[in-house]
């Protein structure tokens, strides 16, 4: 159980800008009492971890409690900080240690993360206020809508993740005054880096979708969001898929679709992680996406055609993705006949 | 039944019981007077000093209980920041503090951090300190700082009350808002040795009161303010000159000296202060006091 070490709201108390990450909250606070992050989380909450576990994902009642009386903010405002608030729809109701659905993992060793959980826009961090959103961390958000660009996720000079809490790294009396914008490996101003435009990629509508599904509850093609999510993971299981089986079924609609194939053996894999979808680059899963979204422009139809059109039997595709569906989703892949009722 | 001698708020209070009465002559109170006033309009005229590289401040001085941290509470209590404002930090305009009683700079700091219920680590360096203090006297948007007892800065070695100073410079540089520092001879003497110092912090002295219009009026509005049924005419010579007296001419004095004795009124049901009840004190003056405790012991 967290406890918090002080018993009045903090002199800094700021509120959480709309679809803020709870972890640059935290840093945004420590900075604004000109405290680094890792004494002001000591002073705060002795002896309890947070920053060697994915807090945005982890943070508990008790956590978010404290830092709302702390802030004087309503708990549901803090609480909306977490990426465990798109759990409803995202993971089956549940947000898990280790690794969600759709949420880009960190891989966390000690205080560092290992893989690549956070993409940022340049763009927008060169906004005031200068934040990480909530979205950034969610495997379809791919490119901001806002600046049409295709977000990064690692800083282009060193190649390591984003990093921002630890900023105040190396130097014990260096006043806590870096910008979150700074690269913590090599100081390089991520806001400098250069990235494609995002609408020229099909995907941008899709993501679109998911946000809007994800905060509205926004039913596409007549089915409930968690449905949506489900079967999108679905095809890009699919898609990134190096079984014989499913090579045959990405043929076609390659063939089909005349988008640009990926190819499954690549150097995306070798980026550190068996998750699949969750694990690629930014651009990859933007191309990804873009399929995906072709599948979705004429669904059922474009879907089961090419299932019908491969050589492989529909249940070796689906097989082993179709036991980890909702009852609901299975019910929609069972009426479009393509798997037997169970 | 009327009761000409009392303000409206005391009337209010006339028929209440003896505890209320004497409560409410207990409960601090403000009385204006022309020195007082002066001292809260310099303060203020500092206030709203437009931002210049050497901002001006000010030095109050004076004897010890003559009313220099009532000046500051009123001026203080008188700008209030009602409106928090759209900002992150709270609105902090008139930032008080007594100074710690020895001259060290990270006491000091501290002090101030701890009066803003900043959070600050153990064994903080003071740099780091000083850059919390000026992030929140400029994030709260502070206009003025008022230091009380600055007198403490000579309890302690000549290099460390020049560090304390300086650190009270540098803070008024940077944040470009006035200082008011407030203290007994003592503070006078340790800025006027420094002509850096005195230079920036003009004195500003509260004199004893003597008998005078102003302190006949001065007795008269303590006079209405403490609900007794009969008119005590404070400003009849005799009286006067006794309350003077025995006080020594510090307003501090004189307020205790008449507190005491109003009480005393409430509780013997005399309902007036007179010389005899003065008497029945046994109201010792300031400057007898270590002697009178002497000769008891």
């Amino acid at each position: 159980m967290i406890v918090c070490n002080r018993i009045e709201p903090l002199p800094f108390h700021p509120s959480p800008y709309k679809d803020e990450l709870l972890s640059s909250f935290l840093v945004r606070l420590a900075h604004g009492h000109c405290l680094k992050l890792q004494s002001f989380c000591h002073l705060m909450w002795p002896g309890h971890q947070i920053w060697t576990r994915d807090i945005d994902v982890s943070a508990t009642d008790e956590f978010i409690e404290s830092i709302a009386f702390l802030t004087k903010n309503r708990f549901n405002e803090v609480s909306d900080l977490r990426l465990s608030s798109y759990a409803p729809i995202l993971n089956g109701g549940k947000i898990v240690r280790g690794q969600n659905r759709w949420i880009l993992p960190f891989s966390i060793y000690h205080r560092k993360r290992n893989r690549y959980g956070l993409s940022f826009c340049p763009q927008c961090l060169k906004e005031e206020p200068c934040f990480y959103r909530k979205t950034w961390r969610l495997a379809f958000s791919v490119g901001c809508i806002k600046h049409d660009t295709l977000l990064t996720d690692q800083c282009p000079r060193c190649r390591s993740s984003i990093m921002f809490y630890r900023q105040e790294m190396g130097d014990r009396n260096e006043a806590p005054n870096k910008k979150m914008h700074i690269c913590s490996q090599c100081g390089w101003d991520l806001r400098e880096t250069v990235t494609e435009r995002f609408s020229r990629n099909r995907c941008s509508h899709l993501q679109i979708k998911f946000l809007k599904c994800l905060k509205d509850g926004t039913s596409y093609c007549n089915l409930s969001p968690i449905s949506f999510f489900e079967i999108s993971l679905m095809m890009l299981h699919i898609l990134t898929s190096s079984s014989r089986l499913k090579i045959d079924f990405q043929r076609k609609l390659y063939q089909e679709s005349g988008l640009d194939p990926i190819p499954y053996n690549n150097c995306e894999r070798s980026r550190g992680g068996p998750s699949g979808f969750v694990d690629y680059s930014t651009l990859y899963r933007c191309r990804l996406l873009n399929i995906v979204d072709w599948l979705w422009e004429k669904w059922p139809s474009r879907f089961v055609s090419l299932l019908n059109a491969s050589n492989s039997p529909n249940s070796s595709i689906l097989g082993d993705i179709h036991y980890s569906l909702s009852e609901q989703s299975k019910k929609i892949v069972a009426d479009l006949g393509i798997i037997k009722k169970s | 039944m009327n009761y000409p001698h009392l303000s409206k708020k005391a009337i209010t209070l006339i028929n209440e019981s003896d505890e209320i009465r004497i409560n409410s002559i207990r409960s601090p109170r403000w009385i204006g007077y022309e020195s007082a006033n002066q001292a809260i309009k310099k303060i203020s005229e500092l206030m709203e000093h437009p931002k210049i590289h050497r901002m001006p401040n000010l030095l109050i001085v004076s004897e010890s209980n003559n009313g220099k941290t009532a000046i500051l509470n009123r001026f203080k209590n008188l700008n209030l920041d009602d409106d928090p404002g759209i900002s992150d930090f709270p609105k902090l305009s008139v930032f008080y503090m007594e100074c710690p009683p020895l001259p060290d700079e990270r006491r000091f700091l501290a002090e101030i951090l701890s009066q803003l219920k900043i959070p600050m680590r153990k064994h903080e360096r003071s740099d780091n300190m000083l850059r919390q203090v000026r992030h929140f006297f400029e994030g709260m948007e502070t206009k003025i700082l008022l230091f009380d007892e600055i007198q403490h800065i000579v309890a302690g070695p000549l290099q460390k009350q020049r560090v304390l100073l300086n650190t009270i410079k540098y803070l008024g540089n940077q944040l470009q808002i006035p200082i008011v520092v407030a203290g007994v001879r003592e503070a006078f003497n340790a800025f006027n040795s420094d002509p850096q110092l005195s230079n920036r912090f003009p004195p500003y002295a509260l004199p004893r009161w003597q008998m005078s219009k102003d302190y006949l009026r001065l007795l008269k509005s303590f006079e209405s303010s403490f609900p007794l049924k009969k008119a005590s005419n404070l400003h009849d010579q005799l009286i006067a000159g006794k309350i003077l007296s025995l006080s020594e001419g510090l307003i501090g004095e004189i307020s205790s000296l008449l507190v005491s004795a109003a009480v005393k009124a409430v509780e013997t049901g005399d309902e007036m202060i007179s010389v005899e009840l003065i008497d029945k004190l046994n109201w010792v003056a300031p400057s007898q006091r270590r002697s009178h405790a002497s000769a008891i012991m």
